[in-house]
């Protein structure tokens, strides 16, 4: 087993960023990424189609600045792609898994000091029809067009959030037709936090969006606000949609359903931190009721209640790269601190522009979370037919049996229908099984989640007997 | 990024084309093949997530079930096959 002073698990802008910044201090770091490549999804690869708009001139431009930042000090990090940490013992040694074809076998590893950076995945509202081929998440379907790859001929984008308008972009760019934009949030709700964001982002962060804006108008792409989408039709892939009109607090309006032709859907409603890693090490969580998802709890140096273990980026909350990258420079000189590599007055004179660039940060985050965070009325596109477990197939129906049997908590929804026991380890229904079982039951309860299990992905059995 | 460099890979016994530095996933999309699964209600399924989460585009490679085709590259000759759910009762 080798060992390491900090093992930094997630090679996205945090990551690169830590790793880099524990390097130069002289610590021994190991980082480690599931993917074949470092860059996180902002920051990987990307094919010869990226459209020049400014803000991925900005993003061009600073992946290759980090990456070339890290390989300065390369020789003193050791990098792990393709490497899934599929559980954390003792809250210091990652236990490895080494996908096949990757050079890696090395099975543990071992750290004084831990930062947990691993991103953040897709909110996402179940509605009949979302299991279909052809619907993608906003996100994987911008990362695919960013690759040159365009997996339909018709685009509807539903949901809400900025990234919505970053993927009509790409879209418009990759010469895709899109046949609608459909957002759950109502202009007014825009119109309001306008002002706050238009104060509080970068210049060229705001020219991207008029950008976006423009482009889209110029192609004359229908925009739906006020609406959501509550079902999609096809027998083997997505042939139709059918979107509803909302209200304030996002109840579907009856008799406003509308059809639209078209064969790919991009769906989601933002963006929400990974914090399998963070709960498995036993760090304590909170759910932020106005940003509508989990947070690990953490002091502003970065270090969550375990002590020696950190977090950075949109692991935490979600306010893009930039932010990670501070974080990730933030936890990486804490966490050197702790190991004798840098003063207390140095680290503190470190830290202090980071610092300062990260309460900025946090107020953008804000906003945008609050425009794209769903509100309760959702929940009622919900219908019985809905599958809510993609992975355990467990539809709406499946859960309303199990309450009407007396199951009256998540735990117990999840012993009775093998909801959230599947593949993904209850990362969508999970999203959304507490407010069903309000829902169903009447009764609001304490907001729960499931408990985490090793091993956090799944891995060949082999690696569990330690072979 | 080069992203030239075309090389083929066989589907369901069919053969297509793949470029260097995609993955299983982004090659079967780029050629139209969209759904890459069914489930053990025989449901088909297909990308979702894209990004290794949600584990729906798993396909059996070259012989082993149950691999993430977002997150696996495509190498020349490899073998994917469509799996279907209820057919795979353990892991080899």
């Amino acid at each position: 087993m080798r060992e390491f002073e900090l093992i930094i698990i997630g090679g996205g802008p945090a990551g690169i960023t830590a790793a880099t910044e524990a390097a130069r201090m002289g610590a021994c770091v190991a980082l480690i990424d599931e993917n074949q490549h470092l860059g996180g999804k902002v920051f990987g690869p990307t094919g010869n189609t990226i459209p020049d708009s400014t803000s991925d001139k900005i993003e061009h431009n600073l992946r290759r600045q980090i990456l070339k930042d890290l390989d300065r000090v390369g020789d003193k990090i050791a990098v792990y792609l393709n490497t899934e940490v599929w559980d954390i013992v003792d809250q210091r040694m990652a236990l490895l898994y080494a996908k096949e074809g990757s050079a890696g076998h090395l099975k543990h590893i071992k750290g004084k000091k831990l930062i947990i950076s691993v991103g953040a995945f897709e909110k996402a509202i179940p509605f009949p029809g979302w299991t279909l081929p052809g619907v993608f998440s906003v996100g994987g379907l911008n990362a695919l067009i960013k690759k040159g790859i365009l997996p339909g001929e018709r685009f509807l984008i539903a949901g809400s959030g900025p990234l919505q308008l970053v993927l009509a972009d790409h879209l418009i760019h990759a010469g895709a037709k899109i046949s609608a934009i459909v957002n759950a949030a109502s202009l007014r709700d825009i119109a309001a936090r306008a002002f706050q964001l238009i104060t509080s982002i970068d210049a060229f962060r705001l020219r991207s969006g008029v950008e976006y804006l423009w482009h889209i108008k110029r192609q004359k792409v229908p925009i739906y606000s006020s609406y959501i989408i509550s079902k999609v039709y096809g027998s083997n892939e997505v042939e139709k949609a059918e979107i509803v009109r909302v209200d304030g607090l996002w109840n579907p309006i009856r008799g406003t359903e509308q059809e639209i032709s078209v064969d790919t859907l991009a769906y989601g409603f933002g963006l929400i931190p990974c914090t399998d890693l963070t709960r498995l090490c036993g760090c304590k969580h909170f759910f932020d009721e106005r940003l509508g998802y989990w947070r690990v709890e953490l002091n502003e140096k970065m270090e969550t209640t375990v002590p020696g273990i950190f977090a950075a980026g949109d692991g935490l909350t979600i306010k893009g790269y930039s932010a990670a990258i501070e974080e990730g420079r933030v936890a990486a000189i804490e966490a050197c601190n702790q190991l004798e590599r840098v003063d207390r007055r140095e680290a503190d004179r470190l830290l202090r522009p980071s610092l300062r660039k990260l309460k900025r940060f946090k107020r953008i985050g804000q906003i945008m979370d609050t425009i794209s965070s769903p509100r309760p009325g959702i929940f009622n596109i919900l219908t019985d037919d809905a599958i809510v477990c993609r992975c355990e197939e467990v539809s709406v129906q499946d859960v309303v049996s199990a309450v009407a049997d007396g199951a009256g908590d998540v735990n117990d929804i999840k012993r009775r229908t093998r909801l959230g026991m599947g593949h993904c380890q209850g990362r969508f229904c999970g999203q959304v099984i507490n407010e069903l079982i309000w829902k169903l039951t009447g009764i609001r309860k304490q907001r729960e989640i499931f408990t985490p299990r090793t091993p956090a992905k799944p891995v060949p059995f082999a690696c569990l007997a330690g072979e | 990024m080069d992203i030239g460099d075309t090389f083929e890979i066989e589907v369901d016994g069919q053969t297509i084309l793949a470029r260097r530095g995609q993955t299983i996933a982004e090659a079967l999309l780029a050629n139209g093949l969209r759904a890459l699964r069914t489930t053990r209600k025989q449901a088909p399924r297909g990308v979702y997530c894209g990004m290794g989460i949600c584990y729906e585009c798993r396909m059996i490679v070259n012989g082993i079930p149950n691999v993430r085709t977002c997150m696996t590259l495509a190498t020349p000759a490899c073998k994917v096959t469509t799996q279907d759910d209820s057919r795979i009762t353990f892991e080899k």
